[in-house]
């Protein structure tokens, strides 16, 4: 039977002599090993799943800004407390994928300083803001639904106290899908051609960041990416991107937008067909050299300064007691 | 002032059991319960939450899992074992499963048909 070697591998902890042996290690998680907190496992692979909680730790905490930058300026109530809802569900993400990464031996405020730093990256869709208020709309769809697709994806991994922080967050990233839909259909519902005018070229700026930000195909490489191996990659770039095509698009048709892509078509077996994103100029973004990037590692810088005594007085970053189960 | 990690449990609805959802940092438990109702439960309604000291857990260690998994080869301890053989003919008692599981399913079957 196929499935029960599976089922086998994911009910116990790796034995002592699989988590010292590399390939062993990879070849129990290949056939279904599930590593709880506490498990003895490869220092390889405690590496590879601090780096993973790390970096979605950051997303979390440094892709709100985009957002919060625009309490201020939200322009109906109801949609200022939606926004706010929405912000503070993102930093507890950050803090939840902060505790994952802290009980792997990591620590919030380092998370913080690499970014500060430039030893870590953000995705290249942090490196941009937004400059209308229906811009939000489009962007904020795109985003979410991007993130949708790729939780639903990581969280069939193998590391599983990250996989119940995902299963936590997924259902607030649902909420946050929907209330972009909805921003969308009131602002199509004004009949304002000004309006719909943004929507649009909010969605012609968006919609090719979006696309690559699942990054370049890795076609034969997919399989030597020690992330995949260790099943906390559970995708190819290529496969989520598009998963996200084949759910984004119907939902962009039906409220009636126009997708800025000439090439976009679906293709006879299924799979999309679209306008390939400029990979140099994702890497420069990523590297820094996008619209916001330095802008928004001040921001963080500043926040970073501001909270200091409140970090230091709380101990924030001490070395915590390890996971005992 | 030192921190320390608690767990956190959720009890979503009177009579439930505190179910564990996740773990946050505080240097006393007031601040772990109000960290914690921030972190797990904004969006949830649930009727109570728990923070506990992750030092103040006492547990087996992932190895010793063994030792429960071993309770369960004795099937005959469990309820399922006697609704699964209820339809066994009049005879002797059946074996555990997995001992003399052939013979069982042939006469198992015997007695449905």
């Amino acid at each position: 039977m196929a499935t029960a070697p599976v089922a086998a591998a994911g009910v116990r902890p790796p034995a002592p002599e699989v988590a010292e042996d590399l390939e062993a290690f990879i070849a129990w998680l290949q056939a279904g090993g599930l590593v709880q907190a506490g498990d003895p496992m490869p220092e390889s692979y405690r590496q590879h799943a601090l780096r993973i909680a790390s970096f979605q730790a950051l997303a979390e905490l440094v892709g709100v800004l985009l957002f919060s930058d625009w309490l201020e300026r939200v322009p109906a109530f109801i949609r200022k407390q939606m926004i706010t809802a929405k912000v503070q569900d993102e930093v507890g993400h950050g803090h939840v994928m902060a505790r994952v990464a802290e009980d792997l031996g990591g620590n919030r405020l380092t998370i913080l300083e690499d970014y500060l730093e430039g030893r870590s990256k953000l995705l290249n869709v942090f490196h941009y803001e937004f400059q209308t208020w229906p811009e939000i709309a489009v962007g904020a769809i795109l985003q979410n639904s991007a993130a949708i697709v790729q939780f639903q994806s990581l969280v069939k991994g193998s590391y599983l106290p990250y996989v119940r922080a995902l299963r936590k967050i997924l259902p607030e990233e649902s909420f946050h899908f929907h209330q972009a839909r909805n921003l969308i259909q009131t602002l199509l519902g004004q009949r304002d051609p000004v309006v719909r005018r943004q929507l649009e070229e909010g969605l012609a700026l968006w919609f090719p960041r979006v696309l690559a930000y699942f990054g370049p195909p890795e076609g034969e490489r997919f399989w030597s990416n020690k992330m995949v191996q260790f099943r906390l990659k559970m995708a190819s770039n290529e496969a989520l991107r598009q998963a996200w095509l084949t759910r984004i698009v119907p939902v962009l048709e039906q409220l009636g937008l126009q997708i800025p892509d000439p090439r976009l078509r679906r293709r006879e077996d299924g799979t999309w067909e679209y306008t390939e994103p400029d990979w140099e100029e994702v890497r420069r973004v990523i590297a820094g050299q996008g619209p916001a990037s330095a802008r928004r590692r001040e921001q963080v810088r500043s926040i970073y300064e501001r909270n200091r005594w409140l970090t230091e007085m709380m101990g924030i970053g001490e070395q915590h007691v390890k996971p005992g189960f | 002032m030192s921190n320390q990690v608690f767990e956190v449990f959720v009890i979503l609805k009177r009579g439930d059991p505190a179910t564990h959802v996740g773990s946050v940092v505080a240097p006393d438990p007031v601040l772990a319960l109000h960290e914690a109702k921030e972190t797990y439960v904004r969006r949830t309604a649930c009727v109570s939450l728990w923070v506990v000291p992750r030092s103040a857990i006492t547990a087996f260690a992932p190895e010793d899992e063994i030792l429960f998994q071993a309770a369960f080869t004795r099937d005959y301890r469990q309820a399922g074992y006697f609704t699964r053989h209820e339809r066994q003919p009049v005879g002797p008692a059946p074996e555990p499963d997995g001992q003399s599981g052939e013979t069982l399913a042939v006469s198992r079957g015997g007695a449905v048909s």
